[in-house]
């Protein structure tokens, strides 16, 4: 699967591989950026839907500030994060249910074995 | 709102609205139910644990809502006994679910309800539930904060005419009623919305009610052609709607964060256009990451059934019944469940296939695309998509070929029309 990160011209999502967006032909540069990690704790929903916001906060130097949208969140996973969790899907995914939207503290944010 | 191109082709909302309801058949449930057999034993990738279950306790229903994709109204023969939901209950747990949202049908009808929710919390997992609220009074509230329910998310699917247009008359009047005494007996409050032709104006009304009543949180899901949302096809949204939706949605979802209101897109309301990365930009990739059905999450029917995702139809995405199998061996054996674990770009079709983001969004909402043409593999309601039909002066229309024949999480037959967009 390829790393995708918004072009900071039209803001589509571009393969990092790219040298121009397929979808505004702007330059775009995605060599020296940091890899999207997936949080290696097993998360809840809402406490997955938090993430960025958490890991962002973390501290994240990145090494071109100018690679993604102003308006685009940083995510990458916590240096201090705990080992994998063996069974988490580091692939993701939601559902399209009639479900209960996450609230703040509406998730597990632990793990959970 | 603006028009639509498509005004020469679609009913105008006036009599969208004024349109008679459809005779509510009372579902039938004529089919036995046979799933393939599990496999022998379970690989590596079935390992992957669920975080989310959301489990119909019930079919029953107090309203009749004429976009229902289970067409709720009675229960379904056979539902789950209290001692095959505590039983459950227990199983989930140990399967490594953190979650469980109880739905309905009205999940509140179950006579067991409350002793359900309490169950849920005494085996650590977070509990909440999915309702209209039509009977949710005072006394229920204070009854659900004492079993120690986490959220309970209300569904308001427009201003008072459309919201009682799509669902019952006094239901607006009584769904935020009903968030009112959730809120204050002290759980909390989030609101699920669903996106249709009719409730698409009001989506700033909704969450003018939204800030108003100090709700948490906001989801946003697209009606899917499902249930009885399939006998009124002309209130579905058509894939070049999304042009016209999603900067709205982008507006709406930055006067969520300018009131604390969490914005929360369903899986279904995608994907990869250039707002993706404000409405998605704190998940941990930055953007959508395809279906999760079978992955992180599982649905049950009220009778036992195992799915992937709870809004998947019974057949063919039923995996298994719980009364004949334990849990664990449907989640990690059975076919009907690896299906997303399994699926990659050879098993799309259509635009999805040559799309530029197939590997990662595998056609995105597996649901959302197969009760439109009965298999899986290609989604029309794409944001990217029909941006990129634009570009190039097209638009894809959907029309109804065979219509849905009245059973619970039926499905008609649409065909999918390329056409200039100025048609």
């Amino acid at each position: 699967m390829n790393q995708l990160e918004p072009c900071p011209h039209c803001h589509r999502h571009v393969r990092i591989d790219e040298a121009s967006c397929p979808f505004c032909a702007g330059a775009v540069a995605f060599a020296d950026i940091a890899p999207r990690v997936s949080p290696r704790v097993r998360l809840g929903r809402a406490a997955t839907f938090a993430f960025g916001m958490v890991a962002s906060a973390c501290g994240h130097d990145d090494p071109k500030p100018d690679a993604r949208p102003a308006d685009a969140q940083v995510v990458d996973a916590p240096k201090d994060a705990p080992e994998s969790d063996a069974y988490f899907d580091p692939d993701g995914g939601g559902v399209a249910i009639y479900c209960a939207a996450p609230t703040s503290d509406g998730g597990t944010t632990g793990t959970k074995s | 709102m603006a028009r639509s191109t498509n005004a020469d082709l679609m009913p105008p909302i006036d009599q969208l609205m004024h349109a008679k309801r459809p005779r509510v058949a009372l579902p039938r449930f004529t089919k036995a139910r046979r799933y393939l057999p599990l496999a022998d034993a379970a690989r590596p990738v079935d390992r992957v644990r669920p975080k989310l279950a959301v489990w119909e306790v019930t079919l029953r229903c107090d309203q009749a809502c004429r976009h229902c994709g289970s067409r709720a109204a009675v229960e379904r023969p056979g539902e789950l006994s209290t001692a095959e939901c505590l039983d459950l209950i227990r199983q989930l747990a140990d399967l490594g679910v953190m979650e469980v949202a109880l739905i309905g049908g009205e999940a509140y009808l179950r006579p067991d309800f409350l002793d359900l929710v309490r169950a849920v919390r005494a085996h650590g997992m977070h509990c909440m539930i999915v309702t209209a609220g039509r009977g949710l009074d005072r006394a229920l509230a204070r009854e659900l904060k004492r079993a120690d329910l986490v959220s309970a998310s209300i569904s308001i699917d427009g201003a008072a005419a459309v919201h009682d247009r799509l669902r019952s008359n006094g239901a607006h009047a009584a769904a935020v009623e009903a968030l009112r005494e959730l809120r204050d007996a002290g759980v909390k409050v989030t609101v699920n919305t669903q996106v249709n032709r009719l409730s698409m104006p009001d989506l700033p009304a909704i969450l003018d009610t939204v800030i108003a009543e100090r709700a948490e949180a906001w989801q946003m899901m697209l009606t899917v052609a499902m249930g009885r949302a399939v006998d009124e096809p002309d209130v579905l949204l058509q894939p070049y709607d999304l042009l016209e939706l999603f900067p709205l949605v982008d507006e709406l979802a930055a006067r969520c964060r300018d009131h604390g209101v969490r914005f929360y897109p369903a899986n279904n309301l995608g994907y990869f256009g250039p707002y993706e990365h404000r409405l998605r930009g704190t998940l941990p990739q930055g953007h959508n990451m395809s279906c999760g059905a079978g992955r992180t999450t599982i649905g049950i029917e009220s009778d036992g059934l195992i799915k992937g995702c709870p809004s998947l139809t019974s057949e063919p995405w039923g995996a298994g019944s719980i009364r004949e199998h334990a849990l664990v061996d449907i989640w990690q054996r059975a076919s009907a469940l690896r299906y997303t674990r399994d699926r990659t770009v050879e098993d799309l079709t259509g635009f999805c296939r040559t799309c530029y983001y197939a590997d990662t969004c595998r056609a995105g909402c597996t649901w959302t695309g197969s009760v439109l043409f009965g298999k899986p593999g290609d989604n029309p309601f794409c944001h990217h998509r029909a941006l990129e039909r634009d570009r190039v002066g097209l638009r894809e229309r959907l029309v109804l070929r065979t219509p849905a024949p009245g059973e619970p999480f039926d499905h008609g037959i649409f065909e999918l029309i390329v056409e200039a967009k100025e048609a």
